[in-house]
């Protein structure tokens, strides 16, 4: 699920920096310092807008300016029990990968639909019945059933073995094609 | 799932279970209170500054904490229970059995498995610790479901017929490199090389090496015939590949190789999720059992668990000189039998190394000799921490070799050289083929010279390697499946299929493998570095594989003795020499054994002080050139007039090391026999043979009269060793003489008998040896003329 949320961070600046577009230079580190990061518990997506710059302190010692940075970024957590939509990146005998953005979520055999049989012999390798068939690519809707997060990094595990789960046709809707035109 | 839980170590033993809080069908949560027990322990009171102090013994109180989540199925203990140690304590029926991990996360129930809690016995991962998919280490599963898993895969390839067959990248069905000649080679239609590298395909890495290499074209030789062969194989065989490369890099060539995912589709494991950064094992693919997978490979010490089921390839070396491009993420080479060429060096010697090219191994890179050591220790144990940093070394060192080889050009120079020499000799062509030419360069100059300039071409496309690769492989699913097949037969008629009825393929190649160097006693000298066991070298191991009997002293039981073409000087030669069933030849003949799995013909067995191995077509002309290079003063043949015939006694009897011979004869003789004479008698026999030489030209019966002299010495010396064994071995050589004489012709097979009377059978030995290879007819004869001589003697 996505948020906005309010952060704060510390940065330092290196005295050669020291000049008039002080802050220009605090916001673009900013962003590259904290954007596509994982906190633990959430993606830092993308900064939108910094609310205050404190006043840079020369930190005793180095000689870096440190400034206080107040922002608001959006930020993704996925939640256990959450339905999102995946794409399949690797499909092996116990399941297959789907990753959605950053995140990676294994689907286990177990938690696939019966009638949705493993097939070694295909070229390549899937899961598939009569209508659907789960390789490499296949958009997948998958929901959440246990996350575990460590620094920099989150993992899942979704089932698609409930109704309204699984392959879906990925149709981009009518209003984002008007937004465009 | 049910699960029995032990009471764990951690307790205060012993105990005394009290009583029971929750009962048999209780719901139960991970480290609620499951029962309450007691345990006594003494505790000291009083002070000790008045000295007062005392222990008394107490009771404790405690609960025991559920391990696991489920409901209680039966407790294993009952209340009054006194416990000494830890035991089964109780089984509870778990929802989930856990069997199958991502990331520490159950893939069934989605539950955190690295929680600790005080109730913690025993970690919840350690219920599934098998990685077994390709592309991901951090999926893991239990024992069982690994064996299910592939249960289910060896019943599938069994019905259609197949096996596994696990393919390497570098140096077995490619050979890459990031010189940038090759691209300037392909894009000038004018140079010598062109023809070799016009089908040399190409891609860039994104997240390849960083630095100078950054974004550099990888240039890929497929092995000639490979599209065939993997077409025709995928047949026969499910293929994986696995390399030591990164998986980016595993991926280029595998769109490369099988851009339509038909023959390896996703099945690929790179070093990236390999898991050991050493050593490749069919178990982190096949945990539970390997009967059905064959493996091809350059590298043999790489797979030091599943040596059965590797067939090792010759290395491709198309590229010269450049070697294996991810051979810094390898233990270093020490398995290479160099070509007979490669190691007598051409006359312009380029600078530059030839074998195996590890950029690394010069002076750019002088922590290589260091690092070796610590690769070989992580083989052997494997902890995380050594890991990581041999990990870091091997990154740096790869780059680094990378970036030598971008920058020096090591083909450019290589051709640079091969022009000059081209240049220069021209003129004077004839005479340098006639004196030390090795026999590569004429190969080069007539065979693939297109170009008006005659300009030798570096690279040449000729290799057959996966033809006789085919040949094995075929062979091998053949003679499986012929196995299974009896074995299906003899069986009834049930759909179970069952381990014992599947031949393990690892014993299918051992035995044909086994086949070809049968009956063969093999000595080695001057091909395993000084200071290496031979048993336990690489190919050492490899010859003992195919059947061999590998020795380290050459006896008269030994057949064939393989000589480095590099150092055919050693004491073993010498020693072999004065055996005549011994058949000399060089590292060529021992590599064509390895390769094609089967003895290639031998004409040409030995001559003079040069060992040689030739193919039939061959001419033995350049012999008494070889000769002439470095063969001791007296055995010079200044006015050539010793015809080069290469099974003439004489020649046979040149290798002889003359005043070795005198020093045993003299000691032999011993202080109270008059050396003096004897000594002077031998060197007068010397002398007397080189006069006949120079005096009577090519005359042949006064050569065969200075043979049969010289033989009478040699025969001298012989006698004089058995002798002394046989003073040794008296008993022995009494009792079994007779019967070693009358079943000569079974003796091969009584090989255990034969190697315990060794010493004694010297003599018959020989004389076996002699009437079962025909091929060295010529030596034979001269053998057997000796032979004779010295057996009546002994008589």
């Amino acid at each position: 699920m996505f948020f906005l949320y309010n952060l704060e961070r510390r940065l330092t600046l290196h005295p050669s920096y020291f000049g008039k577009n002080m802050k220009d230079l605090v916001t673009t580190k900013l962003s590259k310092d904290v954007e596509g990061t994982c906190t633990g518990s959430y993606y830092i997506i993308s900064v939108v807008g910094n609310s205050s710059i404190s006043e840079g302190r020369i930190l005793p010692g180095s000689g870096l300016a440190e400034f206080t940075v107040a922002y608001r970024a959006v930020v993704w957590r996925p939640f256990k029990g959450e339905t999102i939509d995946t794409v399949v990146v690797s499909v092996n005998q116990h399941g297959f990968f789907a990753e959605a953005g950053p995140l990676r979520i294994f689907v286990s055999a177990h938690l696939i639909p019966g009638e949705i049989k493993w097939d070694p012999n295909g070229t390549p390798p899937s899961f598939h019945d009569e209508d659907t068939t789960i390789q490499v690519g296949t958009h997948v809707r998958v929901k959440i059933i246990g996350t575990r997060a460590e620094v920099g990094d989150l993992w899942a595990i979704g089932s698609i073995k409930e109704d309204y789960l699984g392959y879906f046709f990925h149709r981009i809707p009518l209003w984002i094609n008007v937004h465009v035109c | 799932m049910l699960k029995n839980f032990r009471a764990g170590d951690r307790l205060r033993y012993p105990i005394t279970i009290s009583k029971f809080m929750k009962n048999k069908g209780d719901e139960v949560q991970k480290g609620e209170a499951l029962l309450q027990y007691t345990y006594k322990f003494e505790r000291t009171i009083g002070d000790p500054a008045l000295n007062e102090e005392r222990t008394v013994e107490e009771t404790g109180y405690a609960d025991w904490g559920c391990p696991t989540e489920g409901t209680i199925n039966k407790w294993l203990v009952k209340a009054g229970d006194v416990l000494t140690k830890s035991q089964l304590f109780v089984a509870i029926d778990e929802p989930c059995p856990h069997d199958m991990q991502y990331a520490g996360l159950c893939t069934k129930c989605g539950k955190d498995m690295k929680e600790i809690t005080w109730a913690t016995e025993s970690m919840d991962t350690d219920r599934a610790t098998i990685a077994m998919v390709h592309d991901n280490v951090a999926l893991t599963v239990s024992a069982q479901e690994a064996m299910k898993a592939e249960i289910d895969l060896q019943r599938r390839l069994l019905q259609q017929r197949k096996l596994s067959l696990v393919v390497d990248l570098d140096q077995t069905i490619i050979h890459a490199c990031i010189d940038p000649t090759v691209g300037e080679w392909q894009r000038d239609p004018t140079n010598p090389n062109h023809g070799a590298v016009k089908d040399v395909r190409t891609f860039q890495l994104d997240d390849g090496p960083r630095g100078v290499t950054c974004g550099c074209w990888y240039y890929i030789k497929l092995r000639p015939g490979l599209v065939g062969f993997l077409e025709r194989m995928s047949e026969y065989f499910e293929m994986h590949v696995y390399t030591m490369g990164t998986r980016a890099y595993a991926e280029q060539i595998a769109n490369i190789v099988d851009p339509d995912k038909k023959l390896f589709g996703h099945r690929i494991i790179s070093r990236d999720e390999n898991g050991s950064v050493t050593a490749k094992s069919l178990q982190r693919l096949f945990p539970v059992n390997t009967n059905m997978v064959i493996v091809i490979d350059d590298r043999a010490d790489v797979w030091p668990r599943n040596r059965q089921n590797l067939i090792k390839v010759t290395p491709y070396d198309f590229f010269k000189g450049i070697g294996d491009i991810n051979s810094a993420y390898l233990p270093a080479r020490e398995d290479t039998l160099g070509a007979a060429a490669a190691a007598a060096p051409p006359a312009a010697t380029t600078p530059l190394p030839i074998r195996n090219g590890d950029a690394s191994k010069s002076p750019g890179a002088p922590g290589q000799a260091n690092k070796i050591p610590e690769h070989e220790k992580a083989v052997v144990a494997n902890p995380n921490g050594v890991d990581e940093a041999i990990l870091q070394l091997q990154v740096q060192e790869q780059e680094r070799a990378l970036e030598k080889q971008l920058k020096e050009r090591p083909l450019l120079h290589m051709q640079e050289e091969l022009d000059k020499e081209d240049t220069e000799p021209t003129s004077t062509q004839s005479s340098e083929e006639g004196d030390d030419t090795p026999p590569d360069a004429p190969e080069q100059q007539n065979g693939h010279s297109p170009t008006p300039h005659h300009r030798h071409n570096l690279l040449r496309d000729d290799d057959n390697e996966l033809s006789c690769v085919e040949q094995h492989l075929t062979a091998t699913h053949k003679q499986f499946y012929q196995q299974y097949d009896v074995r299906r037969a003899s069986r009834h008629r049930t759909q179970e299929i069952t381990s014992e009825l599947i031949p393990n393929v690892g014993a299918v190649l051992d035995y044909l493998k086994g086949q070809v160097l049968k009956n063969c006693v093999v000595v080695l000298t001057g091909i395993v570095p000084q200071g290496v066991d031979v048993m336990v070298s690489e190919i050492g191991l490899q010859i003992m594989s195919f059947g061999a009997d590998l020795r380290r002293k050459p006896t008269p039981r030994t057949t064939h003795l393989v000589v480095s073409s590099a150092r055919p000087r050693t004491d073993k030669v010498r020693k072999a020499a004065r055996i005549p069933s011994i058949k000399i030849v060089n590292q060529d003949w021992l590599a064509a054994c390895l390769a094609e799995w089967r003895k290639p013909k031998i004409t040409l067995v030995q001559s003079g002080g040069q060992p040689l191995f030739e193919e039939e077509d061959e001419s033995g002309g350049d012999v008494s050139d070889d000769e002439d290079d470095d063969d001791d003063e007296e055995e010079n043949d200044t006015f050539g007039v010793i015809p080069s015939e290469p099974a003439s006694p004489v020649q046979e009897l040149k290798k002889m090391d003359w005043d070795d011979m005198d020093d045993e004869l003299a000691e032999y003789l011993g202080s109270d026999v008059d050396s003096d004479s004897d000594a002077e008698s031998l060197y007068q026999g010397t002398a007397k043979r080189k006069l006949d030489d120079v005096d009577d030209g090519g005359d042949s019966a006064a050569e065969e009269g200075t043979g049969s002299t010289l033989s009478k010495k040699q025969k001298l010396a012989k006698a004089r060793t058995t002798g002394l064994r046989n003073v040794e071995n008296v008993g022995e050589e009494e009792k079994d003489g007779e019967g070693g004489e009358e079943d000569g012709e079974e003796e091969d097979f009584n090989d255990e008998l034969e190697a315990e009377l060794e010493a004694a059978f010297e003599n018959e030995d020989m004389a076996d040896a002699d009437a079962e290879e025909p091929e060295a007819e010529a030596a034979a004869a001269a053998a057997g003329k000796e032979e004779d001589e010295v057996e009546s003697m002994e008589e």
